[in-house]
């Protein structure tokens, strides 16, 4: 069997337990600070609400903020996706109406440059063969190469371009040209058929590059020798360009903002695929034109519109994605905060049933270690009125017996009187004695002079059962203290010696108990808490001896301290549980005989003192209890 | 020293208690003491004592080890326990083993107690010594297990097996008196095959079935329903010495032993819960005893009791009356028992009335 932990015998007498009675007292109550050993729950307590409260309303606005980031994140993504989107179709459309003008003027180009190119053919059906091809033939003759050789100069702009003297040069040939015969005739002819045409000038240049003729007439002579369209014509591919003049001398006067195309074109003599010179016609496309830009207008109207469009469905988009992103983020709220606000009922519910549990389980530790305290005293109740009970039952018979016997004195002390007073009236030595008369009565005599001697002794031995039974109250009421200053100046030899003879009342009588008391100061302590520790530990002493065995209490001084051991010769404690029997409710006896708080109680009052209980066991061979209490241990027992 | 009541051995360790002994008693009895169950037993040899009174606390051996021994020893010596205070385990086990006559409590009272001590005296004297039954021990129940369950029937049990299983006669039989149905089954089962146990779940059936036909043994609960059994065993054992009662009670009370001790002379007390097999040991143990009684008349004042009130048997039956509005006829057991219920409750309580008068009146 292991050693095993006794239960509250500590608290045999009625004194108050420290630690144990409300623990969460008021500090003044001086039992209070001896509660330290009991666990980490009270003092700075751990306030569960508060704690999840603030704990979990971080942890929420973590999740919140980071959903909000998120959202927003999504909403941003979600407005670069659509603006990429708008600029896309934006930049679609406008590529699409720049092509779209750009074929419109292309197609007017060419359909102009194909009409230039049948108004060429017909001109020069017309006037090539008869008119013209003399007239250039003759032209031929008015030199241009001194004019060619005048060396262009660097105008302004890096550009290379001809001097004055060059172009005079020209003009010069040009009024030659004019002069030359046959211009007249020719002049008036191609006048006459550019009436009524879109045809607004007339340009007629010879193989050399010189303009031999032109509807208006101050451009005769001009070189058109580096021209592209002169070259390319030249080269028998008509090259036309559209240019917008602000103002333009045509035959008929000059015209203001005009859209023209002027076409380059190569005449091929008559019946032949030779160029014999090319022609430059300039056409108005003015209309056309109006009519395409008014096209490209409408379609830039368009597009802006769609993209308007674009935009405002874009922006209403995002619009609702960030209002739905706000709905969600708000129903993520509102649903964050209904979980915080069940978490929170539930850990409250969860903080009051733990309270409740603590408190119900202190409460049970509380009638618990006051049961054990009044089993323990019913225990010791038990013994002691057994040690009242012999010389209460031998005191008892022997006084019955005496009263008894005293009854058979009545007669011989009245018969001796009788003859004392008669001895005393007697005047000499003689005095006469009836016996007639008494016989009846003196011979009825039956105390025996050895029955006064006998019942001398019973008193005696009453006497004697009266000292047992004071010496058992004085022995009570040193132990209890109920009747001395709760803390006071005290030799714990002398608080031994009562627990001891106590003890003895309850413990086996196979069980030997030794006492080895050195000299020890006074210290100042709670004598009645001591005394139960001590009473604690000599019995549970017994209950680790099976069958016959010691038990010595010994105490003595050690330095500062002074030492209390209570020595057995028990079954000894297994070092596994060694550490563990001051723990409260841990017990080797069976369910229901010990509560497991004896020795738990026992080391609270020890260290509510300064002091300590420590054990030490061989297995088999028994245990050694210390208990270490500080000789100046005044300081804590008076704040205890 | 022959005109004296008796030879008596006092036996305590405590010499005060002794010499008052001796003061007290030394008049009437030759007393001899010792203060230690050692000198006891010594002197168990050299005297042949007619009453031993024993301390129950002694270091050492206990008063109830001390009179086991006596028992052992000197068969005839009756033996009183003296206790300071009540000890269930020792008093169980100083029913059933040591089998004392009275249990006295300290402080002892002048005049009872030599009073007492010299009926005892006196029975030791006059009566013949009845052999002491076989003596259960503890362990063997267990081993047993549920031996009704196994074992088909008396006859046919080879002697080795049951070597303490006496076969029942015709006129005998058990009662069975406990208001708990799964008591009353499980005792059955152990002892239905051999034994005839009729079954009461309450006194007023437990009435009716004395009163029907005697019984050897009566076996019961302390209390019935909420009815004390104590009074009815008492009263049987006042007017009908010769029927043994075994007693087992849930409730760990030494005052209710030692009042079924002096008043109802119980032969074995059972704490419950018990072993089934142990029930069987004691039963039949218990027949046994009861045939050394129904054999010898004169036999029986070893086992006298405490004079019962007379009122005893009318707040018997009052109680009966008063309990029997809550009354539960038993289980119909194999053995049948009384078909209480049957009967209108008016004639109930007339057949238990006149069933207690045939039983403790007059």
């Amino acid at each position: 069997m292991a050693r095993e932990q006794t239960g509250g015998v500590v608290s045999v007498t009625a004194m108050r337990l420290p630690g144990l009675a409300k623990r969460e007292a008021a500090p003044a109550r001086p039992d209070a600070a001896s509660s330290t050993a009991h666990g980490p729950t009270q003092g700075q307590s751990f306030q569960l609400v508060r704690y999840f409260a603030f704990a979990s309303l971080a942890a929420f606005a973590l999740v919140a903020s980071a959903l909000a980031l998120f959202e927003t994140r999504q909403g941003d993504f979600f407005k670069s996706v659509q603006e990429r989107e708008g600029a896309f179709f934006n930049a679609t459309q406008a590529e699409f109406a720049r092509k779209q003008e750009a074929a419109s003027l292309r197609d007017l180009l060419s359909i102009h440059e194909a009409g230039n190119v049948n108004l060429t053919r017909l001109f020069a059906n017309a006037l090539w063969e008869r008119d013209f091809a003399p007239f250039v033939a003759r032209a031929a003759s008015v030199p241009v190469d001194h004019c060619r050789a005048i060396a262009d100069v660097e105008a302004p702009g890096g550009k290379k371009a001809a001097p004055p003297e060059k172009k005079a040069c020209f003009a010069e040939a040009g009024r030659k040209i004019m002069a030359l015969p046959g211009f007249r005739e020719i002049d008036a002819k191609v006048l006459e058929s550019m009436k009524k045409t879109s045809v607004f000038k007339i340009k007629v240049f010879d193989l050399r590059g010189v303009t031999v003729y032109s509807s208006e007439h101050a451009q005769i002579g001009e070189d058109k020798l580096s021209n592209a369209g002169w070259k390319k014509a030249l080269a028998g591919t008509p090259a036309s360009e559209l240019t917008h003049r602000d103002k333009f001398s045509a035959f008929e006067g000059v015209v203001e903002n005009r859209d023209l195309i002027s076409s380059y074109l190569p005449v091929l003599g008559p019946g032949t695929d030779r160029i014999v010179g090319v022609f430059e016609v300039y056409s108005d496309v003015t209309p056309f034109l109006a009519q395409i830009k008014g096209t490209t207008k409408e379609l830039a109207a368009a597009a802006q519109s769609n993209r308007d469009k674009v935009a405002r469905v874009s922006a209403e988009n995002q619009q609702r994605v960030e209002e739905s992103g706000w709905l969600q983020i708000a129903t993520l709220l509102a649903v964050l905060v209904v979980l915080f606000a069940v978490l929170f009922l539930i850990v409250r519910r969860a903080d009051r049933l733990i309270r409740s549990q603590e408190a119900d389980r202190d409460q049970a530790h509380q009638q618990l270690a006051q049961s054990e305290k009044m089993a323990a005293l019913g225990q010791m109740v038990a013994g002691v009125a057994h040690q009242l009970n012999t010389p209460l039952a031998f005191s008892k018979s022997n006084v019955s017996l005496v009263i008894d016997r005293l009854g058979d004195f009545e007669k011989p002390v009245a018969v001796a009187r009788k003859v004392s007073d008669l001895v005393k009236k007697a005047p000499d030595d003689r005095i006469v004695l009836d016996v007639a008369r008494s016989r009846g009565q003196l011979e009825s005599i039956e105390a025996d002079p050895a029955d006064v001697h006998a019942m001398k002794e019973m008193l005696g031995d009453v006497l004697k059962g009266v000292d047992q039974m004071a010496e058992l109250v004085t022995h009570m009421r040193d132990f209890t203290r109920l009747d001395r200053a709760r803390v006071s100046e005290f030799d714990l030899n002398e608080g031994l010696r009562s627990v001891v003879y106590l003890a003895r009342s309850v413990i086996p009588n196979a069980v030997e108990v030794v006492e080895a008391y050195g000299p020890l100061p006074q210290i100042m302590c709670t004598p009645s808490q001591l005394n139960q520790i001590f009473l604690n530990l000599i019995i549970n002493a017994s209950q680790a001896i099976e069958g016959s065995g010691k038990i010595t209490v010994s105490t003595r001084e050690e330095g500062e301290f002074v030492r209390v051991d209570v020595a057995d010769t028990g079954c000894g404690i297994p070092a596994d549980i060694r550490e563990r029997i001051f723990e409260p409710y841990f017990t080797t006896k069976p369910e229901g005989v010990g509560t497991g708080l004896g020795l738990n109680v026992a080391r609270d009052i020890a260290r509510a003192h300064g002091g300590e209980i420590t054990v030490q066991s061989v297995p088999g061979e028994g245990a050694t209890f210390s208990v270490l209490l500080p000789r100046e241990a005044g300081a804590v027992a008076r704040a205890a | 020293m022959t005109d004296r009541k008796g030879v008596i051995l006092c036996v305590d360790d405590e010499p005060h208690v002794l010499r008052a002994l001796q003061w007290l008693l030394q008049r009437e009895f030759e007393v001899h003491t010792a203060s230690s169950a050692a000198d006891g037993i010594k002197l168990l040899a050299a005297h042949d004592f007619d009453v031993v009174v024993s301390d129950q606390r002694m270091p050492g051996v206990t008063g109830v080890e001390f009179l086991h021994e006596v028992r052992k020893a000197n068969p005839r010596a009756m033996r009183i326990l003296l206790t300071g205070y009540s000890d269930l385990d020792a008093m169980v086990r100083s029913v059933n083993e040591s089998e004392v006559y009275r249990f006295v409590t300290k402080p002892w009272d002048i005049r009872e107690l030599p009073r007492l001590i010299g009926e005892a005296a006196d029975i030791a004297k006059r009566t013949p010594v009845i052999a002491p039954t076989a003596e259960i021990a503890e362990a063997t129940p267990a081993e047993a297990g549920p031996i009704g369950a196994v074992l088909p029937g008396a006859a046919d049990l080879a002697p080795h097996r049951r070597p303490t299983m006496v076969a029942m006669r015709p006129d005998e039989s058990i009662l069975l008196i406990d208001d708990d149905a799964q008591v009353r089954h499980a005792v059955e089962a152990v002892l239905g095959d051999t034994v005839h146990v009729r079954c009461a779940a309450n006194l007023a059936e437990a009435v009716q079935a004395l009163d029907e036909r005697p019984v050897s043994v009566v076996i019961s609960d302390v209390r019935v329903g909420k009815v004390d059994v104590t009074r009815l065993i008492r009263l049987m054992k006042q007017k009908h010495p010769e029927v043994v009662s075994v007693v087992f009670s849930g409730v760990q009370d030494a005052q209710i032993v030692m009042d079924l001790i002096n008043q109802g002379q119980v032969y074995r007390f059972i704490p419950k819960p018990f072993k089934p097999g142990f029930i069987r040991l004691v039963v039949d143990s218990a027949i046994r005893r009861h045939r050394q009684l129904a054999e010898m008349p004169e036999a029986r004042v070893r086992f006298r009791v405490e004079k019962v009130a007379d009122e005893a048997a009318e707040s018997l039956r009052r109680d009966i009356e008063l309990a029997a509005g809550q009354l539960v006829p038993a289980g119909a057991g194999p053995m049948g028992p009384v078909p209480a219920g049957s009967a209108p409750e008016g004639g109930l309580l007339s057949r238990v009335s006149g069933g207690l008068r045939r039983l403790f009146g007059g």
